[in-house]
């Protein structure tokens, strides 16, 4: 079905033909044209929406995983706190036991502390070096902490001697003026020096160490073992220099 | 004259436009649009409303520039999109009823019009004058050079239904200038 003769001309007559169009289909066009976004402004748009997504899904990602990566060490931190504290706690305890014995050393505390932050290293999922400088930097706290204990306790053991050597000094003199010191006038003493070490609060004032805080956490029936403690080493401490006294005489 | 000559180059005036300069646009559209009504108008007989359908034109051709490669001629991948909207315009006031008879074995008959002494608005009258359905199909084929199968895409309508809708506006026009006394021509 080829075009015929009369097809080109219609051809040849309306392909050139020009209407021109009325004044106003410009301004038509135009205001169209406003309201209308072109394609460019529409994909910019898209795009603009896409990025922003991204980027906030980006950021969230960032911040949400870096705060589970500060906050698995925090609860660690905590936890070697728990420990450390628990730590001191013992040391006290052990402290306080053998207060008369005297015998505590810095080795076997240190060593205890050590323990417990090599084993929240152990257990740590990442190693940062961030968080292995603060288990450092608590680890040497926790040292220097102890080390003030160990040397309160120190303290502590050259005040009972001096009592001791006080209260030896006093039944020497008695001894001397010919008096007769029974069992119960001894205890006396001994009672009489217990109370004054415990009223000077003695240990409270020159421990550079939170007592108060240790303290707190200590019932009624330890307080008073402890005061039975601070009698019996006042005690044994006095018969032992008494002994040592009355050897050499012989 | 400083304005003209910046405009000068149709491909920078194109990049302008494109970028949403209302200047460019304007001289485009003052270019463009007189030939452009003239192809609505072929399909369109009323003038307004092919005015109306070249606007809704120019708004997809200033808002789809980007879009256009510079493979081909600006002026003709204008005049496809100024097709399209005709069409789309006709479609959607439902005055295309394409039927789909069958191909009249005298399709390629010859016509014998005599047309030589036609003026353009007297041959818009004659196919102004056709249904709908064939003056789409007539004005694709004749005039805009669409092949049936292009023709059947756009219109969504089959190849044989182009072909039989051009038949029978080619039987229609050649009955309305026997009626006027035209002498024959016949085909090459």
């Amino acid at each position: 079905m080829a075009p015929n003769k009369f097809e080109k001309h219609i051809r040849k007559q309306l392909e050139g033909r020009e209407i021109e169009p009325t004044a106003n289909a410009w301004a038509n066009l135009s205001e169209k044209l406003d309201i209308a976004p072109s394609q460019k402004k529409r994909d910019y748009l898209w795009y603009g929406i896409a990025a922003s997504f991204i980027g906030i899904l980006i950021i969230s990602l960032l911040y949400f995983g870096l705060n589970d990566a500060e906050n698995l060490p925090a609860v660690q931190v905590v936890e070697i706190d728990e420990t450390i504290k628990e730590d001191i706690t013992n040391s006290e305890l052990i402290l306080e036991k053998n207060a008369n014995e005297g015998l505590v050393e810095k080795s076997k505390i240190k060593p205890l502390a050590k323990r417990g932050v090599k084993d929240v290293i152990k257990n740590q999922p990442l190693e940062l070096k961030g968080q292995i400088t603060s288990i450092k930097e608590k680890e040497a706290v926790v040292n220097l902490e102890l080390e003030k204990v160990v040397v309160a306790k120190d303290f502590k053991e050259e005040i009972i001697s001096a009592k001791i050597l006080e209260i030896v000094s006093k039944v020497d003199s008695l001894e001397q003026n010919n008096e007769v010191l029974t069992d119960v006038e001894v205890d006396k003493l001994l009672r009489d020096a217990q109370e004054e070490l415990l009223r000077d609060k003695l240990f409270k004032n020159n421990s550079s160490v939170d007592a108060m805080a240790l303290l707190k956490e200590v019932e009624v029936e330890l307080e008073q073992s402890f005061r039975d403690q601070i009698f019996q080493s006042l005690k044994t401490g006095f018969l032992k220099v008494r002994t040592a006294v009355a050897d050499r005489n012989n | 004259m400083k304005i003209i000559s910046f405009y000068k180059n149709e491909k920078q005036l194109i990049k302008k436009s494109a970028s949403g300069n209302r200047e460019a646009q304007q001289r485009l559209f003052a270019k463009y649009s007189p030939k452009m009504l003239g192809v609505c108008r072929q399909y369109i007989k009323d003038v307004h409303f092919a005015e109306d359908v070249m606007v809704d034109g120019f708004l997809k051709v200033f808002t789809n520039l980007d879009s256009f490669r510079h493979d081909g001629s600006f002026e003709g991948w204008i005049r496809r999109i100024m097709v399209r909207e005709s069409i789309s315009y006709l479609r959607r006031k439902q005055f295309v009823v394409y039927d789909d008879e069958v191909l009249d074995k005298n399709g390629n008959q010859n016509f014998s019009f005599s047309i030589s002494d036609m003026d353009v608005e007297h041959i818009q009258l004659l196919i102004d004058a056709l249904p709908d359905g064939y003056k789409t199909v007539f004005v694709m084929f004749a005039i805009e050079g669409y092949k049936h199968k292009e023709i059947s895409e756009l219109l969504d309508i089959s190849e044989n239904t182009s072909k039989s809708q051009l038949f029978k506006a080619r039987r229609m026009l050649q009955e309305k200038l026997k009626a006027q006394k035209s002498i024959g021509y016949g085909t090459e």
